[in-house]
This record gives structure tokens, sequence and C-alpha cells, in this order.
């Protein structure tokens, strides 16, 4: 999907949209989200018991690690990072990791190890780190030091997403969820003070109260590290991102198309109530994508391996995932009607998975059309196609990554090249 | 039995509290489960000055943002009876209250008449830790709250979806829970400090407080000098709401026998 990403530092915004395509551009096709919520976790554990749904009730927290097995889990780690390396290789612009603590559903408790182990092992790809959870850590210098070393050992290469985090985290790091809001920003200010200020200075926040913060290394991007936000549609999340005209990455852990399109419609009336109009290359979005011959062919060989991620790994007690404070109560209030009517583990059958468009799976042509027809409904100039799903083996992985590199990206270049995009102006 | 739904502005905080009756003041602190008025306030105002505010941050009350940890509790706790000119109280509190009032007690153990807990956070039990409340479902909740889970009372307080019109009530209380007793709603420090409680102490726990097992009750008994224990058959962790009679009538009783 050739889109020119807008990447924006947010460091020094822009006060207008003129003077926002006079930033760093570059060429973007599609993000290989091998990870994150998009869809298909972020390294699942692909070893779950056949009835694991019925014994267990949670993927998360609880979930007991005597379900872990480091023998299968070298092979693992190994086969997720030789997917990811594939991605740099076909051609994908972007590759993407992110973080989760103490789960099933994705093993990469450390996001920026994975970056690590990929700065040297690719050579064009951005590394996006979708992101760290700033408000589990009590020294965001640490986040702030680790990816200016990524930065300048891959020579500027990295994208750096911040997160709240889920609901679970808070129960894993025992982070009071009440203060998730105020940490984040807290952090996030510091990190990109860090970043791009002379040092030493001392940081006297609330949350946050440091001395000495002198950053050995600094970032090798100016000012810093593009800044994505990933989210599952928290309204103010979205809002926030807009005033610091970052990049909204619409990454909701299983969701219907038109929740994902009403997310990147609110952002875009976000932006617009900051004064500014969004471009293409501002509004992320994810989704599961599956590549086989036919159409029949892609869903024979997909759908087994979607329901033992919808089954299984996204098996969340609600209590763990709303914790008090960890959104506010206008969303809590909203999610909480959402979650009734819209739950995954609603879902039953293909055919509903199909119709609310889930995920994309079917043939190179079906693949491009869906694609290309929810790209101009939704008006997003960054993909985050996310290739691996549960348990999928990594040859039908690697072989769906390569049918679309090779079959779909090149027909999507036309799509949504980047310019500003008002609200309401997309079908 | 009549009482009063009043606003208080204490420092730049609105506060709602019930009140009602007459006499020698009787600071009910509140847990996080019900802000309503009780039986239990109904017996208590035949003898007393009855006061029961709302925890800043819900049931009316402002200052969530405000009051961030038990230190601005008890200041501010100490700031309301100032603005009503409450004069030696009785603290009655009663889960998250509780542990409030026994904060409160060790730091200013002079200003109380009597002090006294009804299944009271606060101490850490390493043998019979608290549970983590804020991560069960209603149903879970229910069960560990109530001698009898499938008592109305038991629907009413921790309703399986809460009514609209409730919802935003109940993530409130539940926001104020989490700020004050997030995974350990204990102060690991409160046992060291119990000896200074000079204060004339009640504890009342019901016996199947699958919340803070009478283990806890156990251990402010062994804290504090002098202290009296009466455990409440049939009864979880509110007996407010599963044995008012048994409630009041102890607390009645333990009162009229100091000569309060």
């Amino acid at each position: 999907m050739s889109y020119i990403g807008c990447i924006h530092s947010g460091a020094q915004p822009p006060s207008h949209a003129a003077s926002w395509s006079a930033g760093p551009l570059w060429r973007q096709y599609a993000l290989l989200l091998l990870s994150s919520d998009a869809l298909g976790p972020p390294l699942p554990w692909a070893h779950l018991p056949e009835d694991f749904a019925q014994r267990y009730d949670s993927a998360w927290v609880t979930c007991p690690n005597t379900l872990y097995d480091p023998q299968l889990g070298h092979p693992l780690y190994n086969r997720y990072l030789d997917e990811l390396e594939l991605a740099d290789q076909l051609g994908f612009e972007g590759i993407c990791v992110n973080e989760h603590h103490q789960n099933a559903y994705g093993n990469m408790p450390s996001p920026n190890i994975m970056a690590a182990c990929l700065a040297r092992r690719t050579t064009q790809a951005k590394l996006a780190i979708l992101g760290n959870v700033l408000p589990l850590y009590d020294h965001p210098q640490r986040v702030a030091e680790e990816l200016a070393m990524l930065d300048v050992i891959t020579q500027g290469r990295i994208i750096s997403g911040m997160v709240v985090g889920t609901g679970m985290e808070y129960f894993s790091y025992n982070i009071n969820p009440t203060y998730a809001r105020e940490r984040f920003h807290e952090a996030h200010d510091l990190i990109v003070k860090a970043w791009t200020h002379e040092g030493p200075f001392a940081w006297e926040g609330k949350h946050y109260r440091f001395r000495y913060i002198n950053l050995w290394p600094k970032p090798y991007q100016k000012p810093h590290p593009p800044i994505w936000i990933p989210g599952s549609g928290s309204p103010e999340t979205m809002e926030w991102v807009a005033q610091q005209r970052y990049t909204y990455m619409v990454l909701p852990t299983l969701a219907p198309f038109e929740l994902r399109r009403q997310s990147a419609e609110y952002f875009r009336a976000c932006c617009e109530r900051a004064g500014y109009t969004a471009h293409y290359g501002q509004i992320g979005w994810g989704i599961g994508v599956y590549v086989a011959e036919t159409d029949a062919q892609a869903r024979r060989e997909y759908e087994p391996h979607f329901w033992y991620y919808a089954r299984n790994l996204l098996k969340t007690p609600a209590p763990l995932s709303l914790p008090p404070g960890h959104t506010s109560l206008p969303t809590m209030l909203t999610m909480a009607e959402r979650r009734r009517s819209s739950r995954p583990g609603n879902l039953r059958t293909w055919d509903e998975v199909e119709r609310g468009g889930y995920v994309v799976v079917g043939s190179p042509e079906t693949v491009r059309q869906r694609l290309e027809d929810y790209a101009q409904r939704v008006g997003f100039g960054l993909l985050v196609a996310n290739f691996s799903v549960g348990n999928v083996p990594t040859e039908l992985t690697q072989k769906s990554m390569t049918l679309f590199a090779q079959e779909v990206m090149p027909k999507l270049k036309h799509v949504n090249s980047d310019a500003p995009v008002a609200a309401g102006a997309v079908a | 039995m009549s009482y009063r739904d009043e606003t208080l502005t204490v420092r730049d905080l609105c506060i709602r509290l019930l009140r009602g009756g007459s006499g020698q003041p009787l600071l009910y602190l509140h847990d996080t489960f019900s802000s309503t008025w009780t039986p239990v306030h109904d017996g208590l105002v035949e003898h007393y000055d009855v006061v029961f505010p709302m925890p800043p941050g819900c049931a009316g009350s402002t200052g969530f943002d405000d009051i961030e940890d038990m230190d601005d509790l008890v200041f501010h706790y100490l700031d309301v009876c100032a603005t009503l000119g409450l004069e030696r109280p009785i603290l009655l509190g009663t889960s998250l209250g509780g542990w409030l009032a026994a904060e409160w007690a060790v730091r200013y153990p002079e200003m109380l008449c009597a002090l006294i807990l009804v299944d009271a956070f606060g101490l850490r039990v390493p043998a019979a830790p608290a549970v983590d409340l804020l991560r069960l479902d209603p149903a879970q909740m229910r069960d560990v709250l109530f001698a009898n889970p499938a008592a109305a009372v038991a629907q009413e307080l921790v309703p399986d979806t809460p009514a609209s019109e409730m919802l935003e009530a109940t993530l409130r209380a539940r926001q104020v829970l989490a700020r004050f007793a997030w995974q350990f709603p204990d102060n690991p420090k409160l046992s060291r400090y119990l000896y200074r409680v000079k204060t004339p102490t009640l504890i009342v726990w019901g016996a199947q407080d699958g919340v803070v097992s009478t283990a806890h009750a156990q251990a402010y008994l062994r804290g504090i000098a002098g202290a009296e224990l009466v455990v409440l058959p049939r009864c979880g962790h509110l007996p407010h709401a599963e044995q008012p009679e048994a409630l009041v009538h102890t607390v009645l009783s333990y009162l009229a026998r100091l000569g309060s």
C-alpha cells in the first residue's frame, strides 16, 4: 500500500497543515505487525492444551506458567524473529513489536529486546516499538535510554510507540491504575524532554522526581524518534494524540470493522478540534491478514488458528481488563456497554468473523480488494497487517507474507497517498 | 428515622454527608460498597449524633484527585471534624473506613472518645492475606463479601450488572477502593504503631468475612491494649448489611459500658 507516511516528531508541532508536509517524509507500504493488538497476538504461546478454554478462566495474569515450556519457547521465539526478518527482506517498511506481561497471549514482555534482536538482522524496515508501557516503570529514563540506543545502533530506524497498556499489566506490575493516565503523560513528557534537551537537568514531577536526567546516548533521529501511539479507541487517548500531532494507530485487540472505522473517524474529528486536518499518514490501522492461493484455501488454512487465538488467548475476566481508573469514567461506561455487545468471546461462526470485518482472509485479489475498500472507507495511510495468528505454522505465515508482498502490496501503492483528510470526508 | 442529606465545604472539596440524631458525635467512616442510610444508622441515632460523610470522589463528594493516600484521608477527616466542630468523636469505621479509623487512632489517639473497627482493612497478615477484591467479578465478590451470597442484600449491593443509573456510582466507588486498597489493602507498618492507640477500642468482625478473615481481627486485638473483640455469626465482611441488629446491639452495649 503506497502511502507516504508523514512522520512527525511532535516536539515542535507545526501550527498548520502546510508546515506539516514540510516535515520528514518516507514511503510506507505496509507495516508488518507480528504482534500487537491488531489481531494475532504478539508472539502467542502456541502450545496451550486443547481444553484450555474450559479449564482456565484467563490467559493473563493468573494463567499458570506451568503451561510454559522453555524447550518449546526457544524455537517459537526464533521462528517469530525469522518471520520479522523475512518481512524486511520482502520489502515491508516497518516491523512492529510490543509489550505485554505475564500471559499466554504474547510472550514479549520486553519489546526493546525484540527490537534489539532485529536491529542488526534487518537493514531497511523501520522498527516500530508499539510500544513501551510507560506507567509500569518507575524510571522512564530507562525507556528513553533503550530507545536512544536502538536508534543509534540502527542509524535512526526506530519508531517509538508509547502506551498506557492493558488493564492486565496493572495487576501484573502492581501499578495503581487510578494513576495510569497521570503516569503515562508525565513519563512521556520526561522521555521527550530527555531526548531533546541538554543534560543534565532535574525533573520534578508528581510521579517522577530525578535530580539528574542526562541521556547518554541521545537518539540518532532529530529531534527524536517519531512517536506513534497505538490505542484501542479510548477517546481521551485520541484527543491527546491529536493535540500532540502524533500518529494514532487504531489497534484494538479484536474488533469489528465498524468500530475500527469509527475510531479513525473520531481521531480525525479530534484533529479538527485541535485546529488542523489529519493526514492519511497520521492514521495507522491494524488488522489480521492472511493470503493464500484461493479464498477457500485461505480460510481452510487460517480459520482453526484464528479460533485458537479468539477462544484461548483473549480469555480475560472483565475485572482484569478494566481496573478502575485505567480509562476515564465516560470511556469505562462506553466500554462496559461495548463489551457486553461485541466481546470476541461472543464470536461463534466464521460467517460472523467475515461479516463483521474482523480479519481480511482470502486470495491475493480478495485481500487487495478488501484492504483497498477499507483504506478508502477508513482513510488510513498506514496499514498494520498482522500475519500471525494463534498457533498457525510458520510455513503458512511465511507463504502468506510472501504472497502479500508480491501480489497485494504493489497494487495498493496508489491508495491514500498522503494528504490532509478532513473529518467526514471519508465515505 | 429521619436524617439530613447535607453538603459540606471542606477546604475546596464538596463533601456530601448524611447526619441524624443528637448527642455525642459518632463519625461513621465508610466502606466502598454502600453509601446509603441503613438500619444501622437508625439504630445509632437513638443515642448519638451520627455523621456519615461520603468519601472524596464518590457518592456525591468531590475530591478524588486531591486525596491520594491514607495520610491525605486522615487529614481530610480532621478537616471535616474541624469544619463541623465535632469534638472527641466516636470513630466507627467499616472495611476501608476501619483502616482509616485505625490510621487516625495511631496518630491522634487523644482526639477520640472510642474506636470501633468493623471488618477493617489495614493490617498485613502474611498467614491470611486479604483478598484482591478488584480482580473478582460480581459473583466472586459476593462469595467473599457475604456469609450468604444468595441473600437479597448481597445482590443489591453487588449486582451482576449494575442498573445503568447505578453504573457510574459503582465505577466511582471502585476507583476509591482502588486508590487506597489496590492489591494490598493494608499498610505494612500499621501494626508496628498500634501500641499508640490508647483509645477504648471495640473490634467487630463477621465470622465468615472472606475478604479480611478473623485473623485480621485477632491481629488488631493483639496490637491494641485493652481492645475487645466480638465476632458476629452468620456474617461476612459487611455486618451493617448482613447483621445490622447484632452490629447495633454490640456497638451500643459496648459504648454504654464505656459510659459514653
